[in-house]
């Protein structure tokens, strides 16, 4: 079936093309990048061999950006420039970053649009934009090992990242020019890595502390799926922040004064990372801590004082823990195994909390660092269509999306753990006569005031009829994605009058910004954007045009009316005739056509489909096999 | 304009409208239907086949959701015979019912101001599960025929249903200011 493939669902139209797809993990501290070859998903290593790109980007006057190794050591010397940890920055306000985040020496700068800046010697720069900086490095790196242009990415995010989050790592990857296949969770990549690999059924608890973010997701797995339960989390908790505590300690302990000197700053963040990874394996390591006059301070530390030190980062990750439990419904003695990620689950502090707090040890036989990168290159290579295979993720939304109603309070449309994709409407009313206007707020978070929640975007829907209090009726609809993107649409059901917006949310850059930064690094790279936007296009119009050809030639007869059928066939022909031409506006308004006329004869036939998919098999399909 | 208009949850499903659901066997046929139509499986077609594939995804999830669990299964086969759980115009409840829902109340208001209850919040959940329980046995009994009478009253039990629900959720909550 061409319109929907239900006979051969993954298959790709054209079976035999291998396409390059590659996964992302954009972390806080580092990243990589991983594809499937020669059926083996691997991170993929730089020149010298280093599969960990840290998430560094040193900003020079004049120069172009460095990323990774050659940034951090910029950093030392240059720390005002130098930005790490950007992750925390992503989709967040000026102020969020001020009050919460901020320990770095960068100078944020509030601007007069949503997205905060940094300031650096080569201009400012936007989270997103830093963030693509480090993605273009993987993919550098990706099409150098691979030999080819990329087919696409998954890009790995925390699971618990809000909606303006998730939309400012979409519009990195788009800024770095990477066409992102889907963004899937960390833990949820994790535990694909993980299942596939070891072919294990039952309930899987993935708990990932990262360097800024910590999630935990409770998954179920069987014969292939990978249900989420529930997740968790705290998108501003990871190893960062014990690096701070330590940071303090060292600050307290040497009687330094002069704290914010940046270049203090940053050799005490670095101290504080090597401590942490020597006494991984030392029970006792020394500090060498250069002061700002000059002199050197040392001391020594032990694991057990780290642990202290530490210990209060790590406890506020059960919270979480708890919570995602009893969301997902399961009692301690349901769960078959504990997968750990990130890099500071090494710790055994982190391990010792973990299984006294779950009653059994994790495993430890998976690489915390890679797990995720190698999940979303397994994914990537099957949503590409290189594999057709039984691998399905049935992932959920973190955190509950609602609307402001009267008196600043917050009514939720879809709740937190709602598997995705999902839409959901609610009927609201106006509540004065002859109100013509509506306006609509929409928010993220568990609680109840509006003031408590996140605000995503605020749209309003004009042209409402006339009437008494209480007669219109606005049907407002969320649905969010696959990708976990929400999209928000009103209509007044007794006009039929519809506003559709694409949430651009609070924080984040709008359309036209992003459109311009693609511009000017477009250009620099020597690229034309518009042939490739027209490329674009014509792909878009071939597959359209091919799907819509073969649905017609296996059901065209039995479903379409003649005259119906003849107008498809003339929108067809229209396409075929423009997409073979250069000019994109009239392929995008053939496609747009073409697409109308088609869409009651492919809901018919997805009707059609669904049937075919759940009858003619016997029954002893649909009931368990034995685990 | 999508299948939503034509099919029930229980077409969906191919299965007969019925709230003695196999559960098992439902969610057999959940995840055959969504490794067949998830967006996943059509990163590589056009964009109309990954919109539709998304609204029919979105559709089964919902009707995943509605049927897996009592209350709303409960509601939803109510709504298919036109009747409204949550009339406004009709809020009668049954005497000794209410009476039994003050008496839970006092005892869940009673924990709220105290620390350190977990047996009791425990003791508690036990209690209101059994009566969620109760009401699910019956309703079995009530859905097997679609007489007005026993819709009525199946009417009722949803609606005691939805109180019991109402205060487990509430008592969770209670449960997460101890975490």
């Amino acid at each position: 079936m061409a319109l929907l493939q239900i006979s051969e669902p993954g298959k790709s139209t054209s079976p035999h093309e291998h396409r390059l797809a590659i996964g992302i993990d954009l972390g806080t501290t580092n990243s990589l990048v991983a594809s499937v070859r020669s059926g083996i998903a691997d991170t993929m290593a730089d020149e010298n061999g280093n599969h960990l790109l840290p998430s560094v980007v040193h900003y020079a006057d004049g120069k172009s950006s460095v990323v990774g190794n050659d940034a951090l050591i910029a950093g030392q010397k240059d720390p005002v420039n130098t930005i790490s940890s950007v992750k925390r920055m992503m989709g967040r306000s000026f102020s969020e970053i001020n009050s919460v985040i901020n320990r770095s020496s960068n100078r944020i700068v509030d601007t007069d649009t949503s997205v905060p800046r940094i300031e650096t010697a080569s201009g400012l720069k936007s989270a997103i934009e830093v963030s693509s900086d480090i993605l273009k490095s993987l993919r550098d790196r990706a099409e150098k090992t691979l030999g080819g242009e990329l087919f696409g990415a998954v890009i790995t995010v925390p699971a618990y990242f809000d909606d303006a989050q998730r939309q400012a790592t979409k519009d990195a990857a788009k800024l770095a020019g990477l066409k992102i296949l889907r963004l899937i969770n960390e833990p949820t990549a994790a535990a694909v890595a993980y299942g596939l690999d070891k072919r294990v059924n039952g309930i899987f608890v993935i708990y990932d502390l990262g360097g800024g973010t910590m999630d935990v997701s409770i998954l179920k797995l069987n014969k292939g799926v990978f249900e989420v339960l529930a997740t968790a989390g705290d998108a501003v908790l990871g190893g960062d922040d014990m690096d701070h505590l330590i940071v303090d300690y060292l600050v307290e302990e040497s009687g330094e004064k002069n704290i914010n000197d940046p270049v203090f700053k940053q050799s005490a963040l670095t101290q504080a990372r090597k401590i942490k990874e020597n006494l991984l394996a030392n029970d006792t390591t020394d500090i060498k801590l250069l002061l700002p006059g000059g002199e050197e301070w040392s001391g020594q530390l032990t694991r057990e004082k780290m642990q202290t030190l530490v210990a209060p980062v790590v406890e506020k990750t059960l919270k979480p823990c708890k919570r995602a439990m009893q969301d997902a419904g399961i009692k301690k003695t349901d769960i078959n195994g504990i997968v750990l990620v990130g890099g500071p689950t090494r710790m055994q502090i982190v391990r010792k909390l973990i299984s006294e707090f779950f009653e059994q040890e994790p495993l430890t036989d998976i690489d915390p660092d890679k797990v995720v990168a190698v999940g979303a290159a397994l994914q990537a290579d099957m949503l590409a269509g290189n594999k057709n295979n039984d691998v399905l993720l049935l992932d959920v939304t973190p955190l509950s999306l609602g609307l402001e109603i009267m008196g600043g309070m917050v009514e939720k449309i879809i709740p937190r753990n709602s598997t995705i994709p999902v839409a959901r409407a609610q009927e609201f009313t106006t509540f004065k006569d002859g109100q013509t206007a509506m306006s609509i707020h929409v928010l993220q978070g568990e609680r109840e005031m509006v003031s408590d929640c996140r605000s995503l975007a605020k749209f309003e829907l004009k042209g409402i009829p006339s009437l008494v209090a209480g007669a219109a009726r606005i049907r407002v609809t969320f649905q969010v994605d696959a990708d976990g993107l929400l999209n928000v649409s009103a209509t007044e059901l007794t006009s039929g009058i519809e506003t559709r917006v694409e949430v651009i949310p609070s924080y984040g850059l709008t359309d036209g910004e992003i459109e311009s930064m693609l511009k000017d690094s477009i250009s620099h790279a020597g690229d034309d954007m518009a042939a490739r936007a027209l490329r674009e296009q014509q792909v878009e119009a071939d597959r359209l045009y091919e799907a819509v050809t073969a649905a017609i030639a296996q059901d065209g007869e039995a479903l379409l009316s003649e005259s119906k059928l003849s107008e498809i066939k003339t929108c067809l022909n229209t396409l075929d005739t423009v997409s073979k031409k250069t000019d994109r506006n009239a392929i995008k308004l053939a496609i747009e056509k073409l697409d109308k006329a088609t869409q009651e004869f492919a809901a018919m036939r997805m009707d059609l489909g669904v049937s075919r998919a759940l009858s003619g098999h016997n029954i002893n399909e649909f009931t368990k096999e034995p685990d | 304009m999508l299948s939503d208009l034509t099919k029930s949850y229980f077409e969906l499903f191919n299965l007969d409208t019925t709230f003695d659901l196999d559960l098992d066997d439902l969610e057999s046929r959940f995840r055959k239907l969504q490794k067949e139509f998830h967006p996943d499986r059509f990163v590589t077609v056009s964009e109309q086949e990954r919109r539709i594939a998304m609204q029919l995804t979105a559709q089964i999830n919902e009707a995943y959701q509605t049927l897996i669990k009592p209350l709303s299964r409960g509601s939803y086969m109510l709504k298919l015979e036109d009747i409204n759980v949550n009339d406004e115009t009709d809020t009668k409840m049954d005497a000794s019912f209410l009476m039994e829902q003050m008496e839970l109340r006092e005892q869940l208001d009673e924990l709220k101001n105290k620390k350190h209850q977990e047996k009791q919040i425990q003791n508690l959940t036990e209690t209101i599960k059994s009566s969620q329980t109760k009401i699910i046995n019956e309703l079995q009994v009530c859905f097997k025929t679609t007489t007005g009478e026993s819709l009525m009253r199946a009417r009722n039990l949803v609606r005691e249903l939805q109180f019991f629900e109402k205060m487990a959720s509430q008592l969770e909550e209670l449960d997460d200011e101890y975490l």
